[in-house]
């Protein structure tokens, strides 16, 4: 607390109240000011956590010293179910627990299964699957794209973002028959080929994308109290982002491209080129240019799908009942808000005998407080917000 | 590194600690004894040649009468490699234990906490595994073991289901049932296997007597009979699949066609 005390060597008489001296506190006498650690709820419902996160916080006047996120409001046990349902349910169920990523995570699933069943995908379900993976990563940082600004108090990119995610989601549902949760994976292929115009639909909507996400970047890269609020705030380290498992954008931000798309591609990911953007501090602002940077690297990946989507099948021939073999498989994916994976053992039969979701928010949650640890209770949103998270991801 | 040399390294350091080790779809899986557990952990982080700075995700698993297995998956993302440590709790069913290894990875923190959370797996050293992360805090009984019931299917087949396999796959498929609910001492974990859900249904259908609910007790009569039913076809059905496993032994694998095509299980890498 005694940075905030009024120094005596302040002379030329202090005004109450003046610019800049709003937090001097006059003492008289010897010894400080009686300070309290103070315990602040932050939730369960509170804008910035995406969901019904709870933090509590300590906090000594304006800093944080602890922080304790509480989770499991929004667990649905999501593995227990797996194992009561076949495959192609499961398939549904995975849909929901990160809902603003839901294609990619069922392809997750897919893999898995196909992976042990040793299936072999058509060429044009893997692009399209691709594709659809790109896009919704996109939907999904547009929607973070929004929000962040939001929560530093920009009210504006929150309508011009849902602008393109209306059109992507227009595009998705025309594809898919879901506007959020898809469900157009099957075991060893498709639901369905994509209708007609969607290809033309989609080469007209990237560069509307791509031009947009630049009105972002001058909106609020560009804005000075944008920075203000972003630049050195919650800086991470990558030795402890290791350390606790964090991917996805607040991995990359921290100069770390570990990114499974290249580094262990899945689908069509070793035929394109995959721009993973990185940054080098790690802070709110890097996430968030990441977070930017990814979103035309994925209209990249799009525009190269869309140029190599082949003629054929768009699904491989499965057995009715779809049995993986026994043993056991670890997939990964990245998925949006950073590295997905299932790892299922199958004892034969037609349900798994153990699914383990491995999500990217659980682990990136847990970093949190090591993120709010002495910083500004100011700052709590702009670091919260910028970790890019769903709780249903962290609870599943 | 191959998943080969990962595991000749492991072979090399700790001998004979190294209970097991496979290759799964081209990933290492190391099962070590839960003495050298975090020593075998914090040679995956620090020595150079595994350096798997990542801590990826925790998981438990149920073996039935074993106990039950911890598996920790860590992955270089210097050398592009992955490494599964597995290590099976000590003290069975009753009090599965196992050191912690948040020592090594910060990350470790709340996976063991969800692992003890879904599985009951103690482990000594952590900084503070309760309250329950992911259920609520007055929970009882740990979900994710076998002989955890999924009360809704057993009260109601899944509407997708075909009739006769409703019961099939919800009691505790793979044995060790008995022992689990005396740990647990949860009243939801009890109606795990058909002997235990008989003798509860007995138990109400008394209740239902005493207090003149005629309709109660059929009721609870007619879901008794049909977990004797279920129970008659898991047996015609586990019978059924021995027969048919001991056939296409008998065949060797040319019937690939319909289903479990490419049954090549553990063996079959990439």
């Amino acid at each position: 607390m005694s940075e905030t005390l009024a120094s005596e060597t302040s002379a030329g008489g202090v005004l109450p109240g003046a610019p800049g001296e709003a937090l001097q506190v006059e003492v008289r006498g010897e010894g400080e000011l009686q300070t309290q650690d103070m315990n602040l709820n932050v939730g369960p419902q509170h804008p910035a956590t995406h969901g019904v996160l709870r933090v509590v916080i300590d906090v000594d006047g304006e800093r944080i010293v602890g922080a304790q996120p509480v989770v499991g409001y929004m667990h649905r046990a999501f593995e227990k179910l797996a194992e009561h349902r076949d495959y192609r349910q499961i398939i549904a169920l995975v849909n929901r627990h990160d809902w603003l990523s839901a294609f990619c995570n069922e392809v997750g699933v897919a893999l898995a299964v196909e992976r042990m069943m040793e299936l072999e995908v058509p060429e044009r379900a893997q692009w399209i699957r691709t594709m659809m993976c790109e896009w919704n990563r996109i939907m999904n940082h547009l929607m973070f794209v929004s929000s962040f600004g939001l929560e530093l108090g920009a009210i504006t990119p929150m309508f011009y973002a849902f602008r393109e995610r209306e059109d992507i989601q227009h595009l998705m549902e025309s594809a898919t028959g879901g506007r959020l949760h898809f469900t157009y994976t099957r075991v060893g292929g498709l639901k369905d080929d994509l209708p007609l115009g969607f290809l033309k639909a989609s080469e007209e909507l990237v560069p509307v994308v791509r031009r947009r996400n630049q009105e972002y970047r001058d909106l609020l890269l560009g804005n000075e109290i944008f920075r203000a609020r972003t630049k050195g705030i919650g800086a991470l380290e990558p030795e402890v982002a290791l350390d606790y498992g964090v991917s996805g954008p607040s991995l990359h931000a921290t100069g770390v491209a570990e990114d499974s798309r290249v580094t262990e591609p899945y689908l069509k990911y070793d035929e394109v080129d995959v721009a993973v953007p990185v940054a080098r501090n790690g802070d709110s602002y890097d996430r968030f240019q990441v977070l930017l940077d990814r979103i035309d690297a994925s209209c990249d990946i799009i525009e190269q799908c869309l140029a190599n989507l082949p003629p054929g099948p768009i699904s491989a021939k499965v057995p009715k009942q779809i049995k993986a073999p026994e043993g056991a498989i670890y997939v990964r994916t990245e998925n949006p808000l950073g590295q997905g994976g299932y790892y299922l053992i199958s004892d034969g039969g037609k349900q798994p005998y153990r699914m383990r979701m491995r999500t990217p928010s659980f682990n990136n949650v847990q970093m949190i407080p090591h993120l709010l640890q002495g910083e500004l209770l100011s700052d709590m949103v702009a670091i919260m917000g910028s970790v890019y998270f769903v709780v249903g991801d962290v609870d599943r | 590194m191959s998943p080969d040399d990962i595991a000749d390294l492991f072979v090399d350091r700790f001998g004979a600690q190294v209970i097991d080790h496979h290759d799964v779809y081209g990933k290492a899986t190391i099962t070590v004894a839960p003495e050298v557990l975090v020593d075998a952990a914090r040679v995956c982080k620090e020595s150079p040649e595994l350096a798997c700075t990542f801590f990826d995700f925790m998981t438990g698993v149920d073996l039935g009468d074993e106990g039950f297995a911890v598996l920790t998956h860590l992955y270089s993302p210097e050398h592009r490699h992955h490494v599964h440590l597995r290590a099976v709790a000590r003290g069975g069913r009753e009090d599965p234990r196992l050191p912690t290894l948040t020592g090594v990875y910060r990350g470790a923190n709340w996976q063991e906490r969800e692992v003890w959370d879904m599985f009951g797996v103690v482990f000594e050293g952590h900084p503070g595994l309760a309250p329950r992360i992911l259920t609520v805090e007055n929970f009882e009984g740990w979900p994710l073991r076998k002989d955890f019931a999924l009360t809704s299917r057993l009260a109601k087949p899944w509407p997708g289901e075909p009739q006769k396999s409703s019961e099939s796959k919800t009691g505790g498929s793979k044995g060790g049932d008995g022992t689990g609910a005396a740990a647990t001492g949860g009243a939801a974990a009890s109606s795990g296997a058909a002997p235990a859900g008989d003798q509860q249904q007995g138990e109400r259908a008394d209740d239902a007597q005493g207090a003149e609910h005629g309709a109660e007790q059929a009721e609870s009569d007619r879901v008794a009979k049909a977990k004797a039913k279920a129970a008659e076809m898991r047996r015609k059905k586990q019978a059924e699949r021995e027969a048919q496993q001991a056939q296409q032994d008998g065949q060797g694998q040319q019937d690939q066609q319909d289903d479990a095509p490419g049954d090549q299980g553990e063996e079959g890498s990439s």
